[in-house]
């Protein structure tokens, strides 16, 4: 008994491991200590609630089943920019809803760039959803879900309060790792006060999260998924969203979480204030026993502007007294400073070589650091706007401009002479300046477009210096339609008769040649008899001299030699009743069929889709199956209604919304009909391989650009 | 001095003087003969310098939805007088060098289209061009201007027959990069094999692969052929899998009569067609 005992506390430490330290006396007691280990267990266990022992299991299901209704997993296509375009791409991630009209919360780097956003409900429901808005410096987000189509509302998930969590508290982190649907895991509150090790930034949009976030470590295991999904307490409540993980997990405070939820949800951003000061903890040196040192002033920032100096010991703002002794304190002091009124002064009470004195300082909104960088059509380049924060840190006299964020070789501006780097500011455009993006694509587009682009004079600042540069902008796009040399070929495949296969094969000794592989099915060459194991040896009576594996290209190069059209005469050895007979077939050589790139293609804007139809080459080489028709998907782009609906390369498309497609033009036809009808969702039947199944995408007709 | 003593002074130094003299005499062939070659050199560069050009391409390399584009510049030759350029097909397919020694399931699907090219000429000046023809076999292919040239260019002319044999000298016009403000350069190379089977084509010394695109000649100063690389099917990591080999001239006008006019390539991908929109209705018209 004594042993199921034990058996069972430890099984209960999967979900308590303070239950391990008890257990762990109990095993290596003698009699004597058991009767007083059994006590301490007790006295252990009476100062907590009954719950967080005795049902522990249960406990977890019924945590679980209160919380899972209002988990959701998050599907998004996110907008990222790289050389010189945007590009798009799927990821990921967790959320909660906390609204019962369907706002969830996630983090920013799940959903914050979203341009198309899909939820998946813990009963499997999808719902798609759409951003609301997202915060950089906290790396939250809200998305919010599409009504219910029977008007019921959303579960939600309660907040807890993250303040009173305390180290050892169990907690559950709870999501989609992995994309998985939801899943539970468990651990302890390890650390209620987490910051990055030194020198370990974590950046965000030019935001350092770490600046307001301390985290709550734990260690219920969580992996990539997990992102944006909610930390619960043993009450259910959210405690914290999930974030990071570095050995240890971390998730964002929930009080944090709420007060930057509440802000997005009823404005659609989170307002701060700025000072401009830099805080620092007190020097080891310092004998002070409150305060906060100042370690930098921001030019023309309100803080400067108070008179507040590098150095200052920053006692109290607005009478609240601060400490700042240690790292850990940093984001609290930054918090305090970032929820300052705007609408009238704050008192700082500073000591300044030993004298304390009193400053009035008005702190003003808080920019953005970055705002988003979007693509320059027709100038190859991505660029963003100037803000604030980014004139101070690189030193520019203003925030007009555009700083070119990317650049696409070979683009406008990056065959320019010189060429437009990354950096850059664009100042003009044929003389003219311009102040922000928009300005910047409304010049772009008013410029012609022509084969070649148009030579066009642009002015940038680059390290201080003022260049000018000349670049061909809005090329017309150019396809390569270079062809082929076209040339005869021979419908077979061959292998070269090497030494060693005369001999296996028992061929005539010095036998060279090829070895027909493959007679390609309806050719002439199967129309003119030759057969898989023939062994040509002459053409036209030249002898075939290949007896090396190097040899592989000298009898298709013989071939090559002829006209398309012409007749060939070719001597080949055939094993008939197990022995080797010479024989001689003549053939007339057609054209070798087109390459890939040859190939007539369409590329579908709405779907994201590249196809061609199926030719007789994809039969040949079993990428379709004998006899098989359609059009041939040869390229899905990344983050398309074609990607996100599970489209991919290979796939060969037989109809399209119950219609038969025959091949591309066909299966065009189709969708161009389509994008006049403008169907929410578009139905393919296409076969993958030997299998055939149905693909349903959807689209916005392009309404998302 | 005594005579007997002047005889001795002879004797003494005789050999010393016949070495000296027998130095002589041989170093006067192999400086004459390095002079021959730079003449040749000179001469050459002077004459056909100047349609070696430079072309200017920017590459997209497709792969399922995915395509990136970079910019690559690859020599070029001149060999007509309407400004058609000769180069190497794997300079603007890099893929096709790859397949031809892995062979074409090797590359999967990923393919290389020319998005723009130019042909900057010698003088500096930049010629809007296209990819006009290509041949994997021969890994040549070839760029038209868009528009024909109004100056006349010098151009090498690759109708003739010349042939070289093992151990032939051949020299070699290129062009230097930007650090050397892309003047002309000429080199010497040694043909180190001859290839008759399946067709003609010389094997050079493994450093010419440099000269990729570049024009040889022959030692006696007529061109011999265009300098390519050939892979052997295998790995591409042995050291023998890929030759600097030079294509005869008469191969490569071969296939050049089939080149076709900028213009007159289209692309077999149908172009996009507007919608249809429906007729406007006729307005009615208002009774007095």
């Amino acid at each position: 008994m004594k042993i199921t005992a034990i058996a069972g506390l430890y099984a209960l430490t999967l979900f308590h491991p303070d239950i391990a330290l008890a257990a762990d006396s109990v095993v290596h007691s003698d009699p004597v200590s058991s009767t007083h280990n059994t006590t301490r267990l007790a006295q252990i266990n009476s100062a907590r609630p009954a719950t967080d022992v005795d049902v522990a299991p249960q406990l977890v299901q019924s945590i679980a089943d209160k919380v899972k209704p209002a988990l959701v997993r998050i599907h998004v296509v996110e907008s990222n920019t790289a050389g010189g375009r945007e590009v798009r791409s799927e990821g990921f991630g967790s959320g909660v809803i906390i609204t019962p009209d369907g706002y969830a919360v996630t983090n920013h780097h799940v959903a914050g760039d979203a341009t198309w956003v899909s939820v998946t409900l813990s009963n499997k429901e999808i719902v798609d959803a759409k951003l609301i808005g997202a915060d950089p410096l906290s790396d939250l987000a809200i998305i919010k879900l599409e009504p219910r189509e029977d008007g019921q509302p959303y579960p939600v998930a309660q907040w807890g309060d993250s303040d009173s969590l305390r180290v050892g508290e169990t907690v559950l982190a709870m999501g989609s790792p992995f994309a998985f649907s939801q899943s539970v895991t468990a651990g302890i509150v390890s650390n209620t006060e987490l910051i990055m090790p030194d020198n370990d930034d974590f950046t965000l949009a030019g935001e350092q999260v770490g600046s307001i976030v301390r985290w709550i470590g734990h260690d219920a295991p969580i992996h990539p998924g997990n992102s944006g999904g909610p930390l619960v307490n043993l009450r259910g409540e959210i405690i914290g969203i999930n974030e990071i993980s570095m050995g240890l997990s971390g998730a964002i405070p929930g009080n944090l979480a709420r007060e930057v939820s509440t802000q997005i949800i009823s404005k659609g951003h989170v307002t701060r204030s700025y000072t401009g000061l830099d805080l620092q903890p007190r020097l080891r040196s310092d004998a002070h026993t409150s305060g906060a040192l100042v370690g930098g002033v921001l030019p023309n920032s309100p803080a400067q502007k108070a008179g507040v100096k590098p150095g200052d010991l920053l006692l109290s703002i607005n009478g609240e007294a601060l400490d700042v002794r240690f790292p850990e304190q940093i984001p609290l002091a930054n918090l305090q400073m970032a929820r300052l009124p705007l609408s009238e002064a704050t008192t700082l009470e500073i000591e300044r070589g030993g004298e304390k004195m009193t400053l009035s300082m008005q702190a003003r909104l808080r920019d953005a650091v970055m705002s988003p960088d979007r693509e320059i059509k027709g100038l190859g380049l991505t660029g963003m706007d100037i803000t604030a924060p980014i004139a101070l840190e690189y030193k520019y006299p203003n925030t007009d401009g555009v700083v070119v964020t990317t650049v696409q070789d070979g683009g406008p501006a990056g065959s320019a002479k010189p060429a437009i780097e990354e950096g850059d500011v664009i100042l003009a455009v044929r003389e003219k300046p311009v102040k922000n993006l928009a300005e910047l694509r409304a010049v772009i587009g008013q410029i012609s477009r022509k084969e070649g682009g148009t030579p066009t004079l642009v002015e940038v600042r680059r390290r201080g210096e003022r260049v000018l540069t000349v670049a061909n902008v809005n090329p017309e796009s150019t396809e390569d339609a270079s062809v082929e040399v076209a040339k005869a070929y021979l419908p077979i495949s061959t292998q070269v008769v090497t030494e060693e296969l005369v001999q296996a094969l028992k061929l005539p000794t010095g036998t060279q040649g090829v070895r027909i592989t493959q007679v390609h099915p309806g050719s002439a060459a199967s129309g003119a008899g030759l057969r898989v194991g023939d062994v040509i040896v002459k053409l036209d009576g030249l002898e075939v001299e290949a007896s090396q594996e190097e040899d592989t290209d000298i009898f298709p190069a013989m071939i090559r030699q002829y006209k398309i059209g012409s007749w060939a005469k070719v001597a080949l050895l055939r094993r008939e009743n197990g022995k080797w007979q010479s024989k001689q077939i003549g053939i007339k050589l057609p054209q070798a069929p087109k390459t890939e790139r040859e190939l007539a293609s369409y590329r579908d804007t709405n779907f994201g889709v590249t196809m061609r139809s199926v030719t007789y080459t994809d039969r040949l080489k079993q990428d379709a199956n004998p006899g098989e028709d359609g059009a041939l998907i040869t390229g899905v782009d990344e983050g398309s209604w074609a990607a996100l609906g599970g489209l991919e390369n290979g796939d060969i498309i037989h109809r399209v919304n119950g219609i038969a497609v025959n091949n591309m033009e066909e299966a065009r036809i189709q969708l161009r009909l389509l994008e006049k009808q403008k169907p929410r969702r578009v139905v393919f039947f296409v076969a993958r391989g030997v299998r055939t199944l149905f693909v349903e995408l959807q689209t916005d007709w392009g309404q998302s650009k | 001095m005594r005579p007997y003593e002047k005889q001795l002074f002879i004797m003494k130094h005789f050999f010393r003087v016949l070495t000296l003299a027998l130095l002589c005499a041989l170093s006067i062939p192999r400086a004459a003969q390095a002079d021959a070659q730079g003449n040749m050199l000179r001469a050459l560069s002077q004459k056909y310098g100047s349609s070696v050009v430079t072309l200017q391409l920017v590459i997209k390399s497709s792969m399922g939805g995915e395509s990136n584009q970079a910019q690559l510049e690859a020599d070029g030759l001149l060999i007509d007088p309407s400004g058609l350029v000769v180069t190497t097909n794997s300079a603007i397919d890099p893929a096709a060098l790859y397949a031809s020694a892995m062979g074409e399931e090797a590359m999967g699907r990923i393919a290389f289209s020319v998005v723009s090219a130019k042909i900057r000429l010698s003088n500096g000046q930049e010629i809007p061009a296209r990819v006009v023809l290509r041949d994997r076999d021969r890994n040549v292919a070839f760029v038209r201007p868009l528009k024909k040239p109004t100056q006349t260019l010098t151009f090498v002319n690759f109708k003739g027959k010349t042939t070289g044999q093992l151990g032939d000298s051949v020299y070699i016009l290129g062009r230097l990069g930007k650090a050397a403000s892309r003047v002309a350069e000429a080199n010497t190379m040694r043909i180190i094999g001859v290839v008759d089977k399946p067709r003609r084509f010389y094997v050079l010394e493994p450093m010419a692969y440099y000269y990729t695109g570049n024009v040889a000649f022959a030692e006696n100063g007529q061109p011999l052929g265009l300098i390519t690389i050939k892979a052997g099917r295998g790995s591409m990591s042995s050291s023998d899998s890929i030759l600097a080999t030079i294509i005869p001239a008469a191969d490569v006008w071969e296939v050049a009569l089939q080149a076709p006019q900028a213009n007159a390539v289209k692309s077999s991908t149908p172009a996009a067609k507007p919608a249809a929109k429906p007729a406007a209705k006729p307005t009615p018209k208002t009774k007095p």
